[in-house]
């Protein structure tokens, strides 16, 4: 149970960039993967889909969060997660690469920022993101494109980045 | 630009710094325990309803394993308490949890055949239709249409739609039958030798996912229906009171409209539905008496003409006789004019 719990846990984290919510939507899609074994598919779709109820219990989580929180729009359910993350200048005090990767991916739209975690994190290929997400391939194409130019644009990541794009 | 190593390298390092927490799993089965006897409320964050399935799956890994470490020698821990539809199968292959069969989906996507024989196969939601067309007789219509019904009525199914024409020389019809999805094959086995099927075709729709997406809203929104309602029971002033009842009204609507959307999906995976098209050549063009405005327009105007031929023709006697009548006064007049002289000589 341990090994299984850690990836979808931290899979949960990236992408609400809380802990705790993170324990509470990983705790909430395993118990939604059992009662839901019947319908999990078989083969390669089974990795999906599995990573689909983890997404979609932090969709929910979100969604409380918003629902308890305050009155804000379901559409920017985790947005204002990134208005807690820490800014560029905390990060270069911190001076830690993963804090700025987990304030760059804050900063992110929450329709690019579960696809690319999906993809960078949980190593899930685009077909299968497509699945995981209920998006067609080619709308994941252009998310993780464009995630990738958001990021890579971020002045958090960049500073990390410049230097062993200046080796190669 | 970041190139694709350099993130993933990037990601995990983030995803690494997220220390997982060791009580995690434990506290999904602590959450399982039963409630303290003296009254007190367990602490923490899960509520009745995480605390029912909880409770649920954590006693079916732990009826699983007791299964597993009992397989070898004594009889297999029952697990008809969970009830039909969270029956686990007993096999006498089982040889891994379910707990290792999500680590081995985690950690290397290996298929759920190969790491889970001991868990129950997985019910897929399939929606089956499928188009028949058949080619008749005139003569064999009704009685076919007739044949289908009862076959259909046979497998525990019936007639949802019929549309049959039997209009001058339009003849032939479809009928949509929907038949238990068990039966459908059986059932268009059956169906094909009624008449002599010109195409066949079926198909298949997997809406898994969309059953588990619809069953995963649920649960979303009934939790956020029990967490209004808590705070409906703490709001003060009257204005609390309508925003949060609003709310609840809000999200009773989406429950009501996402349990509209699991009946319907479970009719159609439950009940195939083949449609079937009647096909009957068309009989050679035979033009029907006219009738009606139309006809009774055409026959006045057909008698008016002919009225007026009448007419025309029996003027034309008239006229021949008029005229030959003074081309023989004029002969008459001729000669009297040309003999009177000459008898009145004579006379003189």
């Amino acid at each position: 149970m341990r090994s299984w719990y850690a990836p979808a846990y931290r899979t949960a984290c990236l992408v609400l960039n809380d802990a705790s919510g993170a324990e509470e939507a990983v705790q909430e899609a395993f118990l939604r993967m059992w009662r839901f074994r019947d319908a999990m598919p078989e083969g390669e779709a089974a990795r999906p889909w599995l990573y689909r109820v983890v997404v979609n219990s932090c969709y929910s989580w979100a969604r409380k969060q918003w629902s308890t929180d305050g009155r804000r729009a379901p559409s920017d359910s985790l947005a204002h997660l990134a208005e807690a993350s820490p800014g560029p200048d905390e990060i270069a005090v911190i001076g830690d690469r993963a804090s700025a990767v987990r304030a760059a991916l804050a900063r992110l739209p929450e329709a690019l920022r579960v696809p690319v975690v999906l993809r960078y994190y949980a190593g899930l290929s685009e077909k299968e993101i497509a699945l995981a997400i209920h998006r067609r391939p080619g709308t994941v194409k252009s998310r993780l494109h464009e995630a990738r130019r958001l990021l890579s644009a971020d002045a958090a990541l960049s500073e990390f980045a410049a230097p062993e794009e200046g080796t190669r | 630009m970041i190139t694709d190593d350099e993130f993933e390298a990037l990601f995990h390092e983030a995803g690494g710094d997220f220390a997982v927490p060791t009580r995690g799993p434990d506290e999904i089965l602590a959450a399982a325990a039963p409630p303290a006897r003296d009254g007190s409320v367990v602490r923490g964050r899960f509520r009745p309803r995480q605390l029912a399935l909880a409770g649920t799956s954590v006693a079916a890994v732990v009826a699983l394993t007791v299964a597993l470490l009992t397989s070898s020698g004594g009889s297999p821990a029952p697990l008809a308490a969970l009830g039909p539809r969270h029956a686990i199968a007993n096999t006498s292959t089982a040889s891994t949890s379910g707990t290792n069969y999500f680590a081995s989906i985690f950690s290397g996507g290996a298929t759920k055949a190969s790491t889970a024989p001991s868990l129950a196969a997985p019910a897929r939601d399939i929606i089956a239709t499928g188009t028949l067309k058949l080619g008749l007789s005139r003569a064999q219509l009704r009685g076919d249409v007739a044949r289908l019904e009862a076959l259909a009525a046979s497998f525990g199914g019936y007639v949802s739609a019929a549309d049959i024409v039997e209009t001058g020389s339009r003849l032939g019809g479809t009928i949509v039958v929907k038949v238990p999805a068990g039966s459908f094959s059986s059932f268009i086995t059956k169906a094909e030798k009624i008449a002599r099927v010109r195409s066949l075709t079926t198909s298949d729709t997997d809406v898994t996912g969309e059953v588990v997406d619809l069953g995963a809203q649920l649960t979303a929104l009934d939790d956020e229906r029990s967490q209004l309602e808590v705070l409906l029971g703490r709001a003060g002033k009257i204005s609390e009171l309508l925003s949060v009842e609003n709310e609840i009204e809000s999200v009773q609507s989406q429950i009501q409209q996402i349990q509209g959307e699991q009946r319907t999906i479970a009719t159609q995976v439950d009940y195939s539905a083949l449609t079937v098209n009647l096909l009957v050549p068309k009989a050679p063009h035979v033009s029907s008496p006219p009738n009606g405005f139309g006809h009774a327009l055409h026959e006045a105007v057909s008698s008016f003409v002919n009225g007026v031929k009448a007419l025309v023709a029996h003027l034309g006697d008239v006229l021949f006789g008029v005229l030959s009548f003074v081309v023989v006064a004029l002969i008459l007049f001729g000669l009297w004019r040309s003999v009177w002289p000459w008898v009145r000589r004579r006379i003189a």
